[in-house]
């Protein structure tokens, strides 16, 4: 880290760690389920964005090692008893071992055929835990023991989501930006430039599958009950995808605004259950309208307005 | 349109919008609030829609009578309803709001295994009441030791071993040579992959195919195949509606016409006969309520959901207004809105309601009865046990 911004940066996300430590006494039930579902999406728009925004690999991979997570923290504390925070470890190893695993088959394919290639492998995994009855089969697998109780997995989703973003911090603020950027942008050419693509590509893959895998373990551990269909679902992949597209893609608080839109969103919306869907829908049409960069995007754009105001006054 | 006019006006239909999104309706404080997770979107919206009319309708009926008296004082129902979009991440979440925002007293629940799973963990960590219809007992046994959860609903066995009863009462004859067809989910490997084989056994079938398929799966042929060139002149299918209309026009297309057709699941809702048109005559399908049962208030519950629906009523809006009487009666029983006292008010339920008589067991499940139903011309009609019969016997399948 070698930026004057980047260290700021940091100290601003050890300062929110710090203040939202203490949320569980300040906040009710309500309030830290939000914040629990919030810091989780917050955890998956931020590995998303590593991997679309500042590498180019656009995934619809996501509930892939979402689902991965979420069986091997309930296979390990099912079946060894291991500790959650032992249990998420192995969550993270187990994602990045299977980023690795198929990256030399991934990466043979760029642009869209990489995209459709992650989805393949969502659903590949997902068949192959709706049909291998050791792992549940469609019926999934249930914690035996009781879950920690809210305030302790809020931490857990917090700490997770501290990590998630000072690993994106470092990449987005250090010299690995650069590489990162030079690879999204011109694989070829940067590779004349003696950046290693492939090198590049699986560090970002496997950072980012990590992270997810871990977040997976946590929201599992939150539910107590999984089964494929939820955990392997598309519409983890869809979520964040939105919820990097609502916030902004590429911009560095793009994938928080979006998480927090998108948790908004569906609470004030299930209030209407006949109408939900079409509320949303409309609400996303004006937002793509008008705001094409996101929400961070329009509030940037409103800044020079705001200045020019400021400077009249 | 000037810059600063632009901004203005997107800055505007923004917040317009957010406005129109966060209207929030809050409870009263004389107000009784009880919610309910639904699939009200995805694959399985059929089924909500049906429990929603059920737990409305329930509702509405104490609230017209006055309201339940607690502490001496009538005090109306609030049903709030979050739709699970068919996710059981949703139902969690939802279930979770519903407790923690909205402090229901209690829950009602959604539809299949996975959906009240979700919810139902949820509701047993925070101590609150929830009753459930549409969860196969053996699947919602198998889950936990509840403390705080009730289901009302069809027991496995019982619904597995019907078709063969009804088969044996009614003298059909066959080569007793049976196939099997069964998904891989909850139940479907409790009925297809267990039950099914041994009840064969006891009743002197020759099982000679048992074939396990995905939930989603959507091709048959060569299942469908396997079973004909076996000879198997019956077949038991439990499969979700999509899989048992693709299966039953798969038949036909192969030709493959055995005698006596059994779908579980997939063929209860009347979407069933509507896809299928004549295909669909002649196949049985396990069922736990039809509105000819003479329980209190089902003739006038069919009635009511086709008048105000112009729909064809199902099964699903007996066990969801029955499970919504339970909860309320034991609301208005333990006259409290404490989690605790509603519970083990609940504990006492021993009443006929429109779905039949409910008493639940030390594992909180309460057996509804089984009838064996038969499509014909587009309608059920009950052909077993004698006592509620109210159609002939289709034999062989057309």
């Amino acid at each position: 880290m070698k930026t004057s911004s980047g260290l700021a940066e940091v100290g601003v996300l050890l300062a929110a760690f710090v203040l939202l430590w203490f949320a569980p006494s300040f906040a009710g039930d309500y309030g830290l389920q939000i914040a629990f579902r919030v810091l989780i999406y917050l955890t998956l728009a931020e590995s998303w964005n590593l991997l679309a925004g500042s590498t180019g690999l656009v995934s619809l991979g996501t509930s892939c090692f979402v689902g991965l997570g979420a069986y091997v923290a309930f296979g390990l504390m099912n079946a060894f008893d291991v500790p959650l925070p032992l249990g998420l470890a192995c969550c993270a190893v187990a994602g990045g071992a299977l980023a690795a695993l198929v990256s030399p088959a991934l990466f043979r394919l760029r642009g869209l055929y990489f995209t459709v290639g992650t989805l393949a492998l969502a659903e590949l995994l997902r068949l192959i835990m709706v049909n291998v009855s050791a792992f549940g089969g469609a019926s999934g697998i249930f914690l035996q023991k009781d879950p920690p109780p809210l305030p302790v997995l809020f931490h857990y989703a917090l700490v997770v989501a501290l990590i998630a973003s000072l690993a994106i911090t470092a990449c987005a603020r250090s010299r690995i930006s650069v590489i990162l950027r030079a690879v999204r942008d011109d694989e070829d050419a940067a590779a004349q430039m003696g950046v290693r693509p492939y090198r590049t590509k699986l560090g970002a893959f496997i950072l980012s599958s990590a992270l997810v895998a871990i977040a997976g373990g946590v929201q599992a551990t939150k539910l107590g009950a999984i089964e494929p269909y939820g955990m392997f679902g598309l519409q983890w992949s869809i979520d964040v995808l939105s919820m990097v597209i609502i916030g902004g893609v590429g911009l560095r608080l793009g994938p928080l605004v979006g998480a927090l839109f998108v948790v908004a969103l569906g609470e004030a919306l299930a209030d209407y259950p006949e109408a939900h869907v079409a509320i949303a829908g409309v609400i996303l049409i004006v937002l793509i309208r008008f705001a094409p960069r996101g929400v961070v995007g329009f509030v940037e754009n409103l800044a020079p307005f705001t200045q020019k105001k400021r400077v009249a006054a | 349109m000037s810059q600063r006019l632009k901004n203005i006006v997107k800055a505007g239909s923004l917040l317009a919008l957010a406005s129109i999104a966060f209207g929030l309706g809050a409870a009263r404080a004389d107000e009784i609030v009880i919610g309910a997770s639904l699939p009200l979107s995805g694959p399985l919206a059929g089924f909500g829609s049906f429990q929603q009319w059920g737990y409305k309708r329930a509702v509405a009926e104490v609230n017209k009578a006055g309201g339940i008296s607690i502490g001496g004082t009538k005090q109306m129902v609030k049903l709030i309803i979050r739709d699970d979009k068919t996710d059981p991440n949703a139902a969690a979440s939802n279930t979770e709001t519903l407790i923690s925002r909205d402090h229901v007293v209690a829950m009602l629940g959604s539809c299949t295994p996975a959906l009240v799973n979700a919810g139902a963990l949820v509701a047993e960590r925070a101590k609150k009441p929830l009753v459930t219809g549409c969860d196969p007992l053996e699947a919602f046994k198998s889950v936990r030791k509840w403390n705080y959860v009730w289901d009302l609903f069809f027991d496995e066995p019982e619904l597995a071993a019907a078709q063969f009863k009804a088969l044996a009462e009614l003298g059909a004859q066959t080569n007793k040579k049976i196939a099997i067809w069964h998904d891989n989910g909850p139940d479907g490997q409790v009925v297809g992959g267990k039950i099914w084989p041994a009840l064969a056994k006891d009743f002197g079938y020759e099982v000679v195919q048992n074939a396990e398929f995905p939930v989603d799966n959507t091709q048959f042929t060569s299942i469908i195949g396997e079973a004909k060139s076996k000879g198997a002149e019956v077949v038991l299918v439990d499969a979700i509606t999509p899989q048992a209309i693709a299966i039953r026009k798969q038949m036909a297309a192969a030709g493959f016409t055995p005698k006596v057709l059994n779908i579980e699941k997939g063929a209860e809702p009347v979407q069933f006969a509507e896809a299928l048109g004549k295909l669909s005559d002649g196949i049985l399908v396990g069922g736990y309520w039809d509105s000819s049962l003479p329980y209190p208030g089902a003739a006038d519950l069919s009635k009511a959901f086709e008048s105000e629906t112009k729909l064809t009523s199902s099964q699903h809006i007996a066990d969801s207004y029955a499970a919504a009487q339970i909860l309320l009666d034991a609301i208005a029983s333990a006259g409290s809105t404490d989690p605790e006292k509603i519970n083990a008010a609940i504990a006492k339920t021993d009443k006929t309601y429109a779905v039949g008589p409910v008493k639940f067991d030390e594992n909180h499940t309460a057996k509804l009865p089984i009838v064996s139903l038969q499509w014909q011309g587009g309608k059920t009609v009950i052909i077993w046990p004698k006592a509620a019969k109210t159609g002939e016997f289709l034999f062989p399948l057309p």
